[in-house]
């Protein structure tokens, strides 16, 4: 078991976004987070993350997660390999030239690698900040929990046949994902559980 | 290399391309400065005796001038969530990001002091005592300034309420600072304001990390 969460309560002012979530999540598992805007998705996400406190419950968690939420944390100053070089660095992953070039190469970035994020599309950016997840692929990477806040944003078909791509190795080398989004994800395959906020 | 010194590293960067990024700290520097004999008028006596605390208000103003940036553009382009989740613990993020505040903002005018004391008759004897306490004073003043910042990281138009936090905390390294070049390399003053900064080395990261913790939650 990688990742266990009891009774998790969340309330933001007066609205109760969710109460007495319960799930688990092992090796090779994903859970796909559903809801209509508003639902509590992000919030969930950014619990599991430690970036928000919940109101009640407990999270049980026994390896390094990855998070990406709306904002693509990219600077538009620094060129699309140095973007990926700090992140990678800064989670303790492997920032070998190889490695990099081989996660940009996935998400067909390795042509702009040198250019500033600032001139980016959204959808490249967004493939950009996906592109770290390629460098901390499976459950033996420093970083095998994956918290993905509407991965497919703004991805053309191509970008997420590469995020499709992406999922299905992960999982099949024994990672978890845990994705809030509005469309299904093709990569997370059949073992994928669904939880659906504020049904 | 570690994620403490990649994101100092990064920040350093950033600086230098963000547009002149140190020059516009500099030129401010500078500008205070010149201003103070047309102020003060050509008594150069007076302009001598009120040098060091002239030159220590300037550096201050100017260190001041960045620092509403300083979390900022990370919280705003969601750097700020992914920094707060990574191995490093906050407290060393907001060490790095203070390092390179210094070593962008404040070590560059220091380096200019010297050239920009003429400009206010500063005592020859009391330059290298004046750049000894800059060296050992500013470094507080990006450490103090940090717990402003983090806790106005989320405030629209923080920059005015960050300077009303921090200008009352700066008192006492002003007062250490302007002093020290007058009392020496091995002056009360110098002493105080060493322990001054130590104090903040030892506090302000723990403060600003819980404050920037509040801030993205």
């Amino acid at each position: 078991m990688l990742l266990k969460v009891d009774d998790l309560t969340c309330q933001r002012g007066v609205r109760l976004l969710f109460d007495g979530l319960t799930f688990s999540l092992a090796r090779g598992e994903a859970l796909v987070v559903t809801g209509a805007n508003g639902a509590g998705k992000s919030s969930l996400l950014r619990i599991l993350a430690g970036l928000l406190e919940a109101d009640d419950g407990e999270i049980l968690c026994v390896a390094d997660m990855l998070y990406s939420g709306h904002l693509d944390a990219l600077k538009p100053q620094l060129t699309v390999a140095e973007n990926l070089r700090f992140w990678v660095l800064s989670f303790g992953g492997d920032a070998r030239l190889c490695e990099m070039e081989a996660a940009l190469e996935r998400f067909g970035l390795s042509a702009i690698a040198d250019l500033p994020g600032g001139v980016l599309s959204a959808g490249q950016r967004r493939r950009l900040a996906l592109a770290r997840f390629a460098c901390f692929i499976g459950a033996k990477s420093p970083r095998p929990i994956w918290l993905m806040d509407e991965p497919d944003a703004a991805l053309d078909d191509a970008g997420r046949a590469a995020l499709d791509g992406l999922l299905t190795d992960h999982l099949g080398a024994g990672g978890a994902v845990v994705a809030a989004t509005h469309r299904a994800l093709d990569g997370l395959g059949d073992r994928a559980k669904e939880l659906r906020l504020g049904a | 290399m570690s994620g403490f010194w990649a994101l100092v590293l990064r920040d350093i960067k950033l600086a230098g391309r963000l547009g002149g990024g140190p020059l516009v700290g500099l030129a401010f520097f500078v500008i205070v400065v010149t201003m103070m004999p047309f102020g003060v008028g050509a008594d150069l006596p007076l302009l001598a005796r009120i040098a060091p605390g002239v030159l220590w208000v300037a550096v201050l103003l100017a260190t001041l001038l960045s620092l509403d940036r300083l979390f900022q553009a990370d919280h705003e382009d969601g750097s700020l969530d992914l920094l707060l989740m990574a191995p490093l613990p906050g407290e060393a993020v907001v060490l790095a990001k203070c390092l390179a505040h210094w070593v962008t903002t404040a070590l560059p005018l220091i380096i200019a002091m010297p050239a920009v004391a003429l400009l206010v008759n500063l005592d020859i004897d009391l330059l290298v005592p004046l750049a000894v306490s800059l060296l050992i004073g500013t470094p507080a003043l990006s450490l103090i300034g940090a717990v402003g910042a983090a806790l106005t990281v989320g405030v629209r138009r923080g920059g005015l309420v960050l300077s009303l936090i921090v200008l009352p905390l700066y008192v006492p390294v002003l007062i250490f600072g302007a002093g020290a070049a007058e009392y020496g390399l091995l002056g009360a003053p110098m002493l105080f304001l060493g322990a001054f900064s130590l104090a903040t080395l030892a506090l302000a990261p723990f403060a600003a990390a819980a404050a920037l913790r509040i801030s993205v939650s």
